[in-house]
């Protein structure tokens, strides 16, 4: 099929060895690449492996996958997936990013990359003209990611994918990074790579697959551009990035504030987009092809610590290291955000255990934690001790559920679904997301479908029966909203692979245009919710042999406790109901497994196989 | 018929808002920093209200409120039917969605009008209260 290269490039760290292995056009077909193909693939490797690798172990095999659109210059679509089993919540893990290491992947000859094994000293993998090498790593080990980077980039050119301390120590939610500013963090492949012994990943080359239709695909480049410069979502993030959420979330009650437990704080308004501008922004970047331009670019100080001209907090960082820990110092953020980002660790998943631990702290059940609400210093110093595993940071480092469970009364005050730290829109603003967080694919998540841009009101798809106007502060009609979001996202976001934000504002129709140009293939809204729905599935399934059951598809209390104050007070949602109906909709047991018929029904009959065994 | 039977009900209810938060001492001083001429055209009924920070304003007040047409070059402005206006003043408004799909647009610097969003927050609870005590109840969205 056009569009591909029809190759991954597999990696044993156990032999020392690389090697070219075809892809099935079949498989390309029915999962079309990113985070779809990855799971299949997955899914592939542990039937004829450890079905239950632990995810820190040799068998757990680790995806590098790009997608069709993925340096074609389609716009917005530039991201790549990495994806395995997660050491933060034992489920399917899997994290996106842009920049331009995906295009530099797909032009060194490779669609993806599965890493196996367990290296006996650090290495890193260089991947260029169709050839690839393990190269000694010694000299990299303990450097952070952004002078990982550096000399990467001196010794190779080329793009590089590299993790910091945090991955090498095996933090739980170790992130891994690119070009020093884009951060895959979700669910921790950064602990992964560095549990394989592997630092880095450099990528170069410029042999990119012929798209099937050339012309129709710049002409259909050139209007897809027009349209985002005429859309006033897309311009937005490019005015102001992704810190449009902290100006209107304050709005809606949307930014959760200490730990989650209030819905009011001055300090909110100093968090926005205008503050940012004044204080600490000096210019702003782009990822691949994208003519949006949303990454901040900033310089700052805070005590000791520089920032000159590097990537700037966004949005979720400003509200994990900002509101949910009461600190209003966006200095202090841009230097938070940057030595997060060199020690390579999620910030969502960071700043919601430090605030969880600190809550533990105030009500007496963690005294030996450090610092306090709204202490930067005591949070960059906190940070180094997570990276580097030390003294309170070496429980720090496992996250807040892992650190629950040591403290008796603290479920009370955790906000995890399924292992993962919930991302910073908060469900008593906007409902819908209370159904997306508890049946995302990978925990707690505003990422994993469209239902953030569909409830919000970024996203606009009646195409496919998206159309209406949503109560954010309503159940109705929420199941289904969540299930078609959830579908298309599987594909849009997770396997083309598309950016939510720059792309908000294209339909399933420039998908499928998209894919149509790149690979000939011609999809209908129909075919795409169906493969969506396939993966969704599929990923579902992957956390059912894991353990996961209904019970998990729940909110933490504290997510679910009405506010006093704010803009949300007093609100909750009926996530009873919106559970019910989606598992009508999703043909779920009561024990949380698709039904046999189901998954016969989307071609994942090994999947039911192994969920059901011998079960009547 | 829309909530306002013409421009001079629409005048007494969001140009009274307007006044009220140009005599406001949260919401007036923040919008008098931004410097800003917005003008805010309305359609059923035709209508435009125009918000001046830039020149000098009367005395009480942190910046002017202009009824009708006038001839001030502005900085944002804001079009949108006067019903849309009205949900929005009482925070009832999705204003992403509703600027996504073109029922509120915006001519002017979008990072301009954001950095306004936090400003007009005690607005939502100003316009049923002003309401109430001009007597227009009936206006008030549950």
């Amino acid at each position: 099929m056009r569009g591909y290269h029809g190759r991954l490039l597999a990696v044993d760290l156990d032999r020392g060895t690389v090697e070219p292995v075809s892809l099935s056009e079949g498989y390309l077909r029915q999962y079309v690449g990113g985070s779809g193909l990855a799971a299949r693939l997955y899914l592939d490797h542990i039937k004829e492996g450890t079905l239950r690798p632990d995810p820190l172990g040799g068998d757990n095999p680790f995806f590098v996958m790009t997608g069709p659109l993925t340096g074609t210059g389609v716009p917005a679509a530039s991201r790549f997936t990495v994806a395995a089993r997660s050491p933060l919540t034992g489920l399917w893990g899997e994290a996106n990013v842009g920049g331009f290491f995906g295009p530099a992947l797909k032009g060194a000859g490779y669609d993806g990359i599965v890493v196996t094994g367990k290296s006996p000293r650090p290495v890193y993998l260089v991947v260029e003209g169709g050839r690839a090498s393990l190269e000694d790593a010694g000299e990299l080990w303990g450097k952070d990611a952004y002078e990982t980077d550096d000399l990467l980039r001196q010794r190779h050119g080329g793009q590089s994918l590299v993790i910091g301390p945090a991955g090498e120590n095996l933090v739980s939610f170790a992130a891994v990074v690119h070009g020093k500013g884009h951060i895959a963090g979700r669910t921790g492949m950064g602990a992964v790579m560095g549990a394989k012994g592997l630092k880095a990943i450099v990528a170069k080359g410029s042999d990119l697959p012929q798209p099937a239709d050339p012309v129709g695909l710049r002409a259909l480049v050139r209007d897809m551009v027009s349209r985002m410069r005429e859309n006033l979502g897309v311009q937005t993030f490019r005015a102001v990035g992704t810190l449009v959420g902290m100006d209107v979330g304050l709005h809606i009650g949307d930014v959760p504030i200490k730990n989650w437990s209030v819905g009011a704080w001055p300090g909110l308004e100093d968090l926005g987009s205008g503050p940012y501008s004044e204080q600490i922004l000096v210019g702003q970047r782009s990822c691949h092809a994208c003519p949006v331009a949303c990454k901040r670019v900033v310089s700052a100080q805070y005590g000791g610590y520089r920032v000159e001209r590097a990537h700037g907090p966004e949005y979720e960082t400003c509200a994990s290291f900002g509101s949910l820990l009461l600190i209003d110092d966006l200095q202090a953020l841009a230097c938070i955000n940057d030595l997060a980002n060199r020690l390579g660790m999620d910030t969502i998943s960071c700043g919601a255990t430090l605030a969880f631990a600190l809550e533990a702290k105030e009500r007496g059940l963690l005294p030996e934690m450090e610092g306090d609400w709204g202490d930067a210093a005591a949070v960059i110093e906190l940070l180094r001790d997570i990276a580097m595993r030390r003294g309170i940071g070496d429980r720090l480092a496992r996250g807040s559920r892992a650190l629950s469970r040591e403290i008796p009364g603290s479920e009370e005050f955790l906000t995890t679904v399924k292992g993962l730290e919930a991302p910073m829109h908060d469900a008593r603003a906007l409902h819908g997301m209370a159904l997306a967080y508890a049946t995302s694919v990978r925990g707690a998540c505003h990422m994993s479908g469209l239902a953030y841009n569909v409830e919000s009101g970024v996203a606009y798809l009646p195409e496919i029966g998206l159309g209406e106007e949503y109560d954010q502060r309503s159940a109705e009609g929420k199941a289904r909203m969540v299930a078609l979001s959830q579908d298309l996202g599987m594909v849009f976001g997770g396997s083309a692979v598309f950016c939510q934000l720059g792309a908000a504002g294209f339909d399933s129709g420039d998908l499928a245009a998209a894919l149509h140009c790149v690979t000939g293939r011609q999809w209908s809204a129909e075919a795409l919710l169906q493969a969506g729905e396939r993966i969704w599935h599929l990923k579902r399934g992957l956390g059912n042999l894991y353990g996961l059951t209904a019970e998990d598809d729940r909110l933490p209390e504290r997510l679910l406790r009405p506010l006093e104050d704010g803009p949300a007070a007093g609100s909750v949602p009926d996530l009873d109901r919106m559970l019910a109906e989606f598992y009508a909709i999703r043909s779920l047991g009561a024990d949380g497994r698709a039904t046999r018929e189901k998954l016969a029904e989307l071609n994942l009959e090994d999947l039911a196989e192994l969920l059901y065994g011998g079960e009547e | 018929m829309g909530v306002f039977k013409d421009a001079a009900e629409l005048y007494e209810c969001i140009g009274g808002l307007f006044r009220r938060g140009a005599e406001h001492p949260e919401m007036g001083p923040k919008i008098r920093a931004s410097k800003l001429i917005i003008k805010f055209q309305y359609t059923n009924p035709e209508a435009q209200l125009t918000i001046d920070a830039k020149n000098p304003p009367p005395e009480g007040m942190y910046f002017n409120v202009i009824e009708g047409e006038n001839d001030l070059q502005a900085d944002v402005t804001m079009s949108m039917e006067a019903d849309v206006a009205h949900k929005f003043w009482f925070g009832k408004l999705n204003l992403v969605m509703a600027l996504n799909r073109g029922m509120m647009r915006a001519k002017g610097p979008i990072a301009a009008i954001l950095k306004l969003l936090p400003s007009i927050k005690p607005a939502y609870e100003l316009y049923p209260q002003y309401l109430r005590e001009i007597g227009k109840e009936d206006k008030i969205m549950g």
